[in-house]
């Protein structure tokens, strides 16, 4: 059995279940919760979120179905906890989700979980005008390193098509740096 | 080579080194050097998290068992109600009212906690809220079963 399998069948078992959702917490929780927070920008969301994704996993396990990493399948369930978040956000203020994300990025300045500069901002703004997927790619390779196999599995399409959204976020950034 | 401060030609800030290692002690917390110019994390939170999500997932499991306990004595409330109106062993009309009366009240206030309990959108029921409350909206509390029909007492007092 491998050491996702010992896990995964430690969490269906009703005895070793907590201890296995302790060390499915420990192990994920950074790379999780960062995934989250360059997503919706601001801690207390991320916090938020983060603790919905855990919840989830912990409530949904029997429904993997191992034909992909564990990581992959938790790493899928944030990514839709986070757009749901933001969603929902912006629906209960009545703007788009670009809206909302501009809303986000001015109280970043004030924010003290924020410790940027002016060229932070300005890539925060320039992340935030790509299309949903593009900006969920963008993120996912630039910051997570995640290779674009790992990236089709969790958001389901195609490799190649990736690397052309990737491409087309770079070039789209550039541009938008350039010109502000 | 060895450090020699007396040498050494370069100046820092004052109080540089009290705290840098706090700023790099923070950056280490945010994971990924690409994040560490703009995302920080507040002191202790990676600590903290399991206990938040335990908490969280244990006050839910509290919730849901409340939620079902509800929706049982909502269950018992609507058949005393229906067994009531299809009973024709009742035999007096003020006998009927009270009956009709206990069992409105009793479905009355189980529909309130039970909306109040429906009304946390966390809670996951599983069937649906208005095909249930519409049946019950449907149930006429005036209607009485015709107790001037002989057919219904007179084997009975034999």
């Amino acid at each position: 059995m491998t050491e996702q399998e010992l896990l995964v069948s430690a969490l269906l078992d009703s005895e070793t279940r907590e201890a296995a959702f302790s060390h499915l917490i420990k192990n994920y929780k950074q790379r999780l919760y960062w995934h989250i927070r360059r997503l919706v920008l601001n801690h207390d969301d991320a916090d938020d979120v983060l603790q919905e994704t855990f919840i989830k996993v912990y409530k949904n396990i029997e429904k993997f179905r191992g034909d992909s990493q564990l990581f992959t399948w938790m790493y899928r369930i944030a990514t839709h906890q986070a757009i749901d978040f933001l969603n929902k956000q912006a629906k209960y203020r009545g703007i788009d989700d670009y809206e909302l994300l501009e809303s986000k990025i001015s109280h970043l300045e004030s924010d003290v979980y924020f410790d940027g500069d002016a060229a932070a901002l300005k890539l925060q703004q320039a992340i935030a005008q790509l299309p949903e997927k593009q900006r969920l790619i963008f993120n996912m390779k630039y910051f997570d390193d995640l290779k674009f196999k790992e990236i089709a599995k969790i958001l389901d399409c195609s490799e190649g098509g990736l690397k052309a959204s990737y491409h087309h976020a770079v070039k789209k950034i550039k541009l938008f740096l350039d010109e502000k | 080579m060895k450090n020699n401060p007396l040498n050494n030609p370069f100046k820092v800030p004052k109080n540089y080194f009290d705290t840098v290692a706090d700023q790099l002690s923070l950056k280490i917390k945010a994971g990924n050097p690409k994040d560490q110019t703009f995302f920080i994390v507040p002191q202790d939170y990676f600590e903290n998290i399991e206990g938040k999500i335990k908490s969280k997932l244990i006050a839910e499991k509290k919730e849901t068992k409340h939620l079902k306990h509800l929706i049982q004595r909502f269950a018992i409330a609507a058949s005393f109600l229906i067994l009531y109106l299809t009973n024709p062993f009742s035999k007096t009309d003020s006998d009927n009212e009270l009956i009709a009366s206990y069992a409105d009240e009793l479905l009355m206030y189980n529909t309130i906690d039970f909306m109040d309990a429906y009304a946390d959108e966390n809670i996951v029921l599983g069937f649906e809220e208005n095909e249930t409350i519409n049946k019950l909206n449907n149930v006429n509390l005036e209607y009485y079963p015709d107790l001037s029909n002989p057919w219904n007492y007179a084997e009975l007092d034999q």
